[in-house]
């Protein structure tokens, strides 16, 4: 490589590296996948409070993602669904950006439903990387430079599921941690963020699973794989097991880390001490199941989502409370402080205000379209997309 | 490696930068080498970051390199692409574009992208061109096309509702449109015939069941992999089996095993079937099927899939094969697990043979399943 294109580089890349932000949400729920939000979020969702609105030119359950100013979100288009898109907007005014289109390399088809556009992608700072149902997986600087290409269905014709892939990729350690598993084969991929080589490949259930990884950072940091079979502790970095719960857990919602514990959906939900996570759950509570959105745990109480909000205590997992709700739901919960925000696929925005006692919705607005996307959050606002339209709600 | 011409170098921007452009053959072939595993990322990264730089005379060698290039490189090449139109010095080079778009034996994928950005620069000129491209071998600009005259024929009546309907049918391979065509000129009283115009396989001979209790037979060698002796007599799961004939009269060519032999449970069928080709030739064969399946062709296992009923979706397989002039032997084993939700209890399958865009190809003759 000559000297100037060297240089070149060095300065692309050093120009691209932004500092990470506490209000950032660089991947699926959140930067510690909590779906709480760093900052206080408008208790009133209504007209008013819509500060922008853009067209997106593509299908998504995928949710945005942010990083600094901008926002991030991914977009599936064609009457194939290979139409590959990352779009990325100003945070503050819904101004484009930039565009940028890949083609699929994998398999496009899934559920109605779904779309090749389910996974959200998530960002080290430094990269955005975006994952499709095609197991396409792509990373592009912060100004959609692309950085590399892998096609795991390209690769591994037959880790495909005929519903769709949902699983949402994490990084840690500089290691893209990306789940493709399906009935027939079925992998984990340890990712090497600069170039998308592996550093390690792991065998998984051969059993179709929409979940995505949870990242635990203490008492070390580790990735939690979740399957039908249990969950695998891993150290990012060489896929390396640390422990295992091999009590079954589900292949929809994902699990919560908040403090040294793990909320695992299996038989309900299943505590386990990450300080000791090869002794006895600490409680597991059958009535508590979630259906497709995850668990979140917020002003001090663990909330499930399915027709109702169910609160629990987080140290026993006693019910406090249910409050029924307007579904159904395909994402899952976001929350700040009180306020858990809910967003229903027939497009209702629910506030609901949580306390021991109860649930109380406190606002409402129907934004007229389908939303199956887990919004994201930042700076005091959510960000929420549809088929459509990608908004942001603010005070 | 390359020489830039011009350089310029704004340090603290992280915009692109633009470099006029005197060579970038290097850069392209790095590109190329991309494969599978991350083969050549590294490299392709730093080609892709000298490539973005060229200006926009570069394109119709960039759109060149896509003949060459696999599905992953061409993925650079697309962004590559886009980041010198928007960013790129000069002019685009309309007329080259052009030519390249109208070569159909040009990337199918590229030309489409050609014909995308002709839309956004000159969308009336995009509009004409339609007209023209009804046939067109990239399935992307073929569903503008059909789309177009569907839209049109919405403001028509009579006849020329019905021969713009039929005209849109010449292109039509989705299915979307083509069930919407179908049942427009239906209204007219014109049939349209959609096994043959998808290319379905809908005349087969089977034989089973044997047996898949406890789904362990996935890979189990029952007689019909080793041998075929259509006269021949075996032991199946519930006794002696032979080859039967099973045809299909949907007009979606579902060969439905429950409904036409019997809903066996744990159960593995096989499926034979011959197509003719007029000439050695690359084709898809288009399956669907919330089975799990393994498929010979011409006594070669070409794809293997183990799942069961996770829905069955039009074109939900597409496996690439190559078919040799004359009668190309088809074997299909179709297994059928024990669940017993109401959801989960098809047994079958839709098979069509196509070109690479997706339409439909007949066989020089049909296969006659009772010889």
């Amino acid at each position: 490589m000559s000297y100037i294109r060297s240089f070149l580089l060095i300065t692309l890349t050093l120009n691209c590296t932004q500092n990470l932000r506490a209000e950032d949400w660089r991947q699926f729920r959140g930067n510690n996948i909590s779906g709480v939000s760093a900052s206080p979020l408008p208790d009133v969702i209504s007209g008013d409070t819509i500060k922008w609105e853009v067209d997106l030119p593509g299908r998504g359950l995928s949710a945005p993602i942010v990083v600094g100013d901008r926002v991030y979100v991914s977009a599936s288009s064609g009457f194939d669904q290979d139409r590959l898109h990352l779009l990325c907007f100003n945070k503050q005014t819904g101004t484009q950006i930039f565009e940028r289109q890949f083609w699929a390399t994998g398999r496009t088809v899934s559920h109605p439903k779904m779309s090749n556009a389910t996974p959200t992608p998530c960002s080290d700072g430094e990269r955005i990387f975006i994952t499709f149902s095609s197991n396409d997986v792509i990373c592009t600087d912060l100004d959609g430079k692309l950085r590399w290409f892998r096609g795991m269905n390209y690769d591994y014709p037959n880790a495909t599921n005929s519903l769709g892939m949902s699983s949402s990729p994490v990084v840690i350690d500089e290691t893209l941690i990306v789940q493709v598993e399906s009935d027939a084969d079925s992998f984990a991929f340890g990712l090497n963020v600069k170039d998308g080589t592996e550093r390690w490949q792991l065998e998984r259930p051969r059993k179709a699973n929409w979940t995505s990884p949870t990242i635990v950072e203490k008492p070390q940091p580790l990735v939690l794989l979740q399957s039908a079979k249990g969950i695998d502790a891993i150290e990012p970095k060489t896929g390396k097991s640390v422990w295992k719960y091999d009590s079954g857990a589900s292949t929809i919602p994902s699990s919560l880390v908040s403090g040294e514990v793990v909320y695992i959906p299996s038989n309900g939900i299943t505590a386990i001490d990450l300080n000791k996570p090869n002794d006895d759950a600490l409680w597991n509570v059958k009535r508590l199941r979630p259906s497709t959105p995850s668990p979140i745990l917020t002003n001090g109480m663990l909330l499930t989502v399915g027709s109702v909000i169910t609160a629990a205590e987080p140290d026993t997992g006693d019910k406090l409370w249910e409050f029924r709700v307007s579904g159904p739901f395909s994402a899952s919960p976001i929350a700040s402080g009180k306020y858990v925000y809910l967003f229903s696929e027939n497009g209702l925005a629910q506030v609901v205000e949580v306390s021991k006692e109860e649930g109380k919705l406190i606002s409402d607005y129907d934004f007229g379209e389908k939303i199956l996307a887990t919004p994201a959050a930042s700076d005091g606002a959510i960000f929420v997309r549809s088929d459509g339209h990608l908004w942001k709600i603010g005070n | 490696m390359r020489r830039p011409v011009i350089l310029f170098l704004f340090i603290g921007s992280s915009i692109y930068l633009p470099i006029a452009s005197a060579d970038i053959s290097e850069d392209l072939k790095t590109i190329l080498k991309v494969d599978h595993r991350a083969e050549g990322n590294l490299a392709a990264q730093i080609a892709y970051d000298s490539l973005s730089t060229a200006d926009k005379s570069s394109l119709p060698a960039i759109l060149k390199s896509f003949n060459e290039a696999n599905p992953l490189a061409i993925n650079y090449l697309r962004s590559a692409f886009e980041v010198i139109v928007t960013n790129g010095e000069g002019k685009l080079p309309m007329s080259e574009l052009e030519i390249y778009l109208k070569d159909q034996s040009n990337h199918q994928k590229a030309r489409a992208m050609v014909f995308e950005l002709i839309n956004k620069t000159s969308p009336e000129k995009a509009e004409q061109m339609l007209d023209g491209m009804i046939t067109d071998s990239s399935a992307e600009i073929r569903f503008q096309a059909v789309d177009k005259i569907l839209t049109e024929a919405d403001e028509l009546s009579g006849d020329e509702k019905k021969n713009a309907y039929l005209k849109a049918l010449k292109g039509a391979s989705v299915e979307s449109q083509v069930t919407k065509i179908r049942d427009t000129l239906k209204k007219s009283n014109v049939e349209v015939d959609l096994q043959e115009h998808f290319g379905l396989l809908t005349r087969w001979k089977a034989i089973g069941p044997f047996d898949n209790k406890d789904m362990k037979s996935f890979d189990v060698v029952y007689p019909p992999e080793t041998e075929l002796d259509f006269s021949a007599t075996y032991e199946g799961m519930e006794g002696d089996v032979q080859w039967q004939t099973i045809e299909t009269d949907d007009p979606m060519g579902s060969v439905d095993i429950a409904k036409s032999i019997a809903p066996y449970k744990g159960a593995v069928m096989y499926l034979y079937s011959e197509y003719e080709s007029e000439q050695d030739q690359d084709v898809f064969f288009r399956m669907a099927t919330a089975n799990a399946w393994k498929l010979w062709v011409n006594g070669e296992l070409v794809f293997a899939r183990e799942e069961y009923h996770r829905g069955m979706r039009w074109d939900q397989y597409r496996v690439p094969v190559s078919l040799k002039k004359g009668a190309n032997k088809i074997l299909f084993k179709i297994l059928q697990n024990e669940q017993e939700q109401d959801w989960a209890q098809k047994y079958e399958v839709q098979f069509r043979v196509c070109d690479k865009s997706g339409q439909g190809l007949q066989p020089k003759a049909p296969f006659d399943p009772t010889k």
